[in-house]
């Protein structure tokens, strides 16, 4: 089937849809900015980062909780007011989505420069709003691509480097990394039947060496998608799975990659090939008479 | 092939989606700086050994210890990223001459640094000070008696045995 401009309009209430459900999950556990109120700040060897600390923009958020209130209203709510342009004007909205790129950016930058979470988890937010900023169908298509090639990369890159840096060949890696990753949880909750589970984990470094392989072998597997889309629901599939074994077992919720999973659901709509002019392609119930 | 596509379509977008490959390429290859968005996934690739001993950090709330079954993930990490980047901040300084500076004056069209962005000012003790009157607001508990201590742990038999206390306050870390 071809894209049209109804697989768009559900592409972006669902990317929406995640958003809001993520935005909820992260009020709940103290996550955004103005719960986290930061006030130290971590220097990471990121060269772009570098020049947001030049600026000395985070010292200021950093001390003004007011600026913290404001960055939050401006990342949870410009998704909302992307969504309603859509609705009604999707050219103003491919044109918003610029500054919500922007903003984004900063956002994102500036989040992550304070000792909360890592800017890889947050890459979808700085990638996405590019493709909202399409405004004609077959560009939006592949950048739509894209995104889906990149989100392959991103694993199948994570799998080789745990071949090239040789930790697929150490059999106690997982349970070292485990000992590593939960000490000051195990130490503090011995008889919690979760932390057993992973004391057990540890104990067997041969199972939880298997499961290391495990996780190896789903992200070498999205090699696949490069040559074709056949596979993409299992791809889905696994995704979900990786990402609750990576919760269940590291207790890491990398959550926020979640709207990539969009790009394999809706990758595997083919090229449009109504070349309209940019200004014709709008959503077919407001199309002109 | 996906890029010739691209290439047809439009050649700016091509030139974008080129630049975006090579630069991903180049910061995989050179293994050290990132330039978001182009980041290494490689975390937990390196081989990892198990230690002979554990430095374990133990936070009490008016003297009863924190325990991470009573914490979600974020809300615990949240706890101990922040105690970590308390006591790894002192390496701040040397990052910043070793790295931050170097490489502001060998890029040279940059402007210098200034190292107040850079560096969090203070010494242990006050940014200590400062993560406990954080930590108590964030437990819904401001002003509450806090404290942190660190212990070494061994492991043994499905278990981490307590060994002794290590002192929190002067405990190094490899800086660049």
């Amino acid at each position: 089937m071809l894209l049209n401009q109804t697989h768009r309009k559900k592409f972006t209430f669902s990317w929406l849809a995640i958003f809001y459900l993520l935005a909820v999950y992260k009020w709940w556990q103290g996550m955004w900015l103005y719960q986290a109120d930061p006030f130290m700040f971590v220097t990471r060897f990121d060269g772009i980062t570098w020049q947001l600390l030049q600026t000395g923009f985070h010292r200021f958020v950093m001390q003004q909780s007011e600026a913290r209130y404001v960055a939050d209203v401006i990342f949870y709510g410009l998704p909302l007011v992307y969504g309603i342009l859509f609705l009604r004007n999707p050219l103003m909205a491919a044109k918003l989505a610029w500054l919500w790129l922007v903003a984004n950016w900063l956002y994102v930058q500036l989040y992550t420069s304070y000792p909360i979470n890592s800017i890889e988890a947050h890459i979808a937010w700085l990638l996405f709003p590019v493709l909202f900023a399409m405004a004609s169908l077959p560009s939006y298509y592949y950048i739509l691509q894209a995104l889906r090639y990149f989100f392959l990369y991103f694993f199948v890159s994570a799998g080789i480097w745990k071949l090239v840096q040789g930790g697929a060949f150490y059999p106690g890696q997982m349970s070292a990394i485990l000992l590593e990753q939960h000490k000051e949880w195990l130490v503090s909750s011995t008889t919690y039947w979760h932390a057993e589970f992973i004391y057990w984990l540890i104990d067997m470094p041969l199972v939880s060496f298997l499961l290391y392989w495990m996780g190896i072998l789903i992200e070498l597997f999205f090699v696949v998608g490069f040559f074709t889309k056949r596979y993409d629901h299992v791809l889905i599939a696994l995704f979900i799975l990786f990402l609750g074994f990576d919760y269940f077992i590291m207790r890491i919720p990398y959550f926020e990659v979640a709207p990539f999973l969009l790009t394999l659901w809706h990758g595997r709509y083919r090229e449009p090939v109504n070349h309209l002019p940019a200004k014709e392609q709008v959503l077919p119930r407001q199309r002109p008479a | 092939m996906f890029l010739k596509e691209v290439y047809r379509h439009s050649k700016w977008m091509f030139a974008g989606m080129l630049f975006f490959i090579l630069a991903q390429l180049a910061v995989n290859l050179k293994k050290g700086m990132v330039f978001s968005p182009f980041f290494h996934y490689g975390m937990y690739s390196a081989p990892q050994q198990a230690m002979r001993v554990y430095d374990v950090n133990v936070v009490t709330l008016n003297g009863d210890t924190l325990r991470g079954k009573d914490f979600s993930p974020q809300k615990w990490d949240k706890i101990h990223f922040t105690l970590q980047a308390v006591l790894t901040s002192s390496c701040d300084s040397s990052f910043y001459t070793w790295q931050v500076e170097r490489l502001y004056a060998k890029a040279k069209v940059l402007p210098a640094p200034n190292a107040i962005n850079f560096v969090n000012e203070g010494t242990r003790q006050e940014k200590m000070n400062l993560y406990k009157t954080w930590l108590g607001k964030q437990l819904g508990k401001p002003g509450a008696e806090i404290e942190v201590h660190q212990a070494g742990y061994r492991y043994h038999k499905a278990n981490l045995d307590y060994e002794g206390p290590l002192d929190i306050m002067t405990q190094t870390f490899p800086c660049y």
